[in-house]
């Protein structure tokens, strides 16, 4: 990947800092660490990295001024904010504040990874349509021309139908579909002869391969006496 | 919480025993006084018995007894009556004589009705045959105001007399008898009864006045116990409703109590343990909550890099290792997140306002959330929920993590192919949200720490978990003045939350 795509990372732990440096370098992004929040403004400043995460807690302030001064001084990088406190206020706070998307400590590697991914994309990449030829949900990349799904660097195999049934979901992000509606517009069945466990099945297979953790589905959802629909990502 | 205090209460208590003891020194003082008051009437009673006694024995004496014994002359009798009725009339007593054979000679009758002229009948002896004995109805004047017979002592003085000549006179039920001898021989024998007994008088006003002096004295002292108790049981009580808001929770309660006593000094001591209380409770929900972030940090660090050493091995051997480690610090990872929960959930009562909270769209909130979950497991989602709307009062977010944590619960003991059910009814004004699965059950001995802290069932080794799910939901439960149980069903375990329902009439 491109090495002018430059993260900085305000953390004043070392810990993560390095794991953070590690992770996401395996990226191929190149990271700058800043350990208090005076060091990260400045370098913000004179260095314009492509995207900021921020830690809440800092040694010399908090995370929301500097989030808050680093947009009063017109600087337009998408901004992640990393805060221990899960509660809604600090999320709020922090996305008033100009931060563009937040994760609560602890959290895994690979969600930080796809929220950088999507935060990226969403800044500096194309925009998700229908008739594109690339849909994006979160940081899955589908990519209807060569029959492909992606995450990062690695490919998802997907069968036809579980990727027609994606991209069908991918198509109309958020919205419900009865298992009827998705036999009759993935399988093009009509009629009254199908059997609705064909398409629990399907779903159940996609989200073992599209889903962080399958037992936890957060792409595809089951709507309890609808149906199935996609999540809508940022 | 303690009961009410009833009539056991210091505030009743201190007035009825201060009651108790003016009515106790009010009834010895007037049993002694009356006794002063009853000995010395009854001396000056029969003092006057004696000397009207005398008097009568010596106008008797006068008589010559022989010639009447004799039958020789009745005058001598007859002027003894006249003299011996003035006697009665003038001393206010009933006199009668008789012969020691027993025939009556003179008898006065009731002082009241002795006929007052009798007194002129002795003055002018020549008509004294127009008098007979006994009581007699004459229209006459009454007599000129003689006083009494020169001496005869006054009874008792004229000052204590004041009130006897109106109404009624009471007279004394005492009695004298004289034997008058003449020559050795007993001649006759006086009887003086019915005299005017003013004591009774006296002692009957004494004893009106002091009654209304103590029940004066036995209401002002219940008044006074009353002000005096209210004085020890103000602070009292203002100790017990700040102790009382300490143990409901509200930790910042202090007794307003400003004095230099001994219950100022018991509401100083209580205040400043209150205090030390609140530091060391404040001090030990700090800390667990420290604790919990400052694990946290590392627990990332430590995640990410073992996630990075997992995708980067190349070993099958090594994944495995790496996996498991992750594994584990998932689980380290969610007891502290657990332990923060549940440490706010302890001071949950010290902060945060509460608002109306719709059950039924909470459960469905839920229901939305495991929907995906429950389905994944092959795991049926019954959802059994009422139309409309089952208000309670709350925390959302706290009740709706506690009903996650029954849901996730019940799918993570449930085998595929069974079903988990969340429900929701409303019984007995209050609202009943349970959770059913076909899982594994509750073993018998787990049911009693089920709830508790760091609790694992017996069966449970083989599910991930921190043991403390359940006792975040008690405590939200808890927090909510609702209560939790969980009882084994046919085919697996049932949850049942019970939350107060907040009527809509209450709302504003």
């Amino acid at each position: 990947m491109d090495a002018d795509l430059e993260i900085l990372i305000v953390e004043d732990d070392p810990a993560i800092a390095e794991s953070l440096t590690d992770g996401i370098g395996q990226e191929g992004y190149r990271i700058h660490w800043e350990a208090t929040g005076a060091g990260g403004l400045a370098y913000a400043r004179s260095h314009d990295p492509r995207l900021v995460i921020l830690d809440v807690r800092l040694p010399d302030g908090s995370g929301f001024d500097v989030c808050r001064e680093m947009r009063l001084l017109g600087l337009r990088q998408p901004i992640l904010m990393l805060t221990v406190q899960s509660e809604e206020l600090d999320k709020v706070l922090g996305l008033e504040m100009g931060a563009d998307d937040y994760l609560t400590k602890p959290y895994r590697l690979r969600e930080l990874l796809a929220r950088i991914r999507a935060l990226m994309r969403r800044a500096y990449g194309e925009l998700s349509s229908i008739e594109a030829d690339v849909l994006y949900v979160g940081d899955l990349v589908l990519d209807r021309g060569r029959a492909r799904v992606s995450r990062g660097d690695r490919t998802i195999n997907l069968t036809p139908t579980e990727f027609r049934l994606l991209v069908f979901f991918a198509q109309h992000p958020g919205q419900v579909f009865s298992r009827a509606q998705l036999m009759d517009n993935v399988w093009g069945y009509q009629g009254d002869y199908y059997d609705e466990k064909t398409v629990n099945v399907h779903i159940r297979r996609l989200r073992e391969k599209i889903e962080f953790d399958p037992s936890t589905p957060e792409l595809v959802q089951t709507v309890p006496g609808m149906g199935y629909r996609l999540a809508a990502l940022p | 919480m303690l009961g009410p205090v009833g009539r056991v209460s210091l505030r009743y208590r201190l007035p009825l025993s201060y009651a108790a003891v003016a009515l106790v020194t009010m009834l010895v003082l007037g049993a002694i006084l009356l006794a002063i008051l009853s000995n010395y009437y009854a001396g000056a009673e029969t003092a006057y018995l004696n000397a009207g006694g005398d008097r009568v024995v010596r106008e008797l004496s006068r008589v010559d007894w022989r010639a009447v014994s004799e039958g020789e002359s009745a005058d001598g009798v007859l002027a003894a009556q006249q003299r011996v009725l003035a006697v009665a009339l003038v001393t206010q007593l009933r006199v009668q004589v008789e012969r020691p054979d027993g025939e009556s000679l003179i008898d006065s009758g009731p002082p009241a009705s002795i006929d007052p002229s009798v007194l002129m009948v002795v003055g002018g002896p020549g008509s004294s045959g127009e008098t007979s004995p006994g009581p007699r109805d004459q229209s006459d004047d009454p007599s000129d105001g003689d006083g009494p017979p020169p001496g005869l002592p006054s009874p008792l003085g004229a000052g204590l007399f004041g009130g006897a000549g109106s109404g009624e006179v009471v007279r004394s039920h005492r009695t004298t008898e004289r034997t008058l001898t003449q020559d050795g021989q007993t001649v006759a024998i006086a009887h003086l009864s019915e005299g005017p007994a003013y004591g009774a008088t006296v002692i009957r006003t004494t004893v009106k006045g002091w009654l209304l002096a103590g029940c004066a004295a036995v209401l002002l002292a219940a008044g006074l116990g009353w002000w005096v108790s209210n004085r020890i049981t103000r602070p009292l009580s203002e100790i017990t409703t700040a102790s009382d808001s300490m143990a409901g929770g509200d930790l910042a309660a202090r007794a307003d109590v400003h004095r230099s006593d001994e219950l100022g000094r018991l509401a100083d001591s209580f205040n400043s343990m209150a205090a030390g209380v609140q530091q060391n409770v404040l001090a030990l929900q700090r800390f667990v909550a420290d604790a919990a972030h400052e694990l946290g940090t590392p627990l990332t660090a430590l995640e990410a890099d073992l996630e990075l050493a997992h995708d980067r091995s190349a070993s099958e051997e090594e994944r495995r290792l790496m996996s498991r480690a992750m594994r584990q610090a998932e689980r380290l990872e969610q007891l502290s997140a657990n332990l923060l929960r549940l440490s706010r959930l302890d001071t949950g009562r010290l902060a945060g306002p509460s608002e109306p909270v719709d059950l039924v769209a909470l459960t469905h909130h839920v229901a939305d959330a495991v929907a995906s979950r429950a389905e994944q497991a092959q795991i049926d989602l019954i959802i059994d929920v009422p139309e409309g709307e089952i208000w309670t009062q709350g925390h959302e977010d706290k009740l709706r993590a506690a009903v996650s944590n029954l849901a996730d619960n019940a799918l993570k003991f449930t085998p595929a192919g069974g079903s988990v059910t969340l429900g929701l009814a409303t019984a007995q004004g209050d609202a009943r949200l349970w959770v059913e699965d076909t899982g594994i059950g509750i073993p018998d001995e787990d049911r009693e720490g089920l709830f508790g802290r760091f609790h694992r069932g017996r069966n449970v080794s083989a599910y991930p978990g921190s043991g403390l799910g359940l006792a975040i939901v008690k405590a939200t439960a808890e927090l909510h003045g609702g209560t939790v149980k969980a009882e084994t069903v046919a085919h697996g375990s049932r949850f049942e939350l019970t939350l107060p329902i907040r009527s809509q009439a209450a709302e504003k």
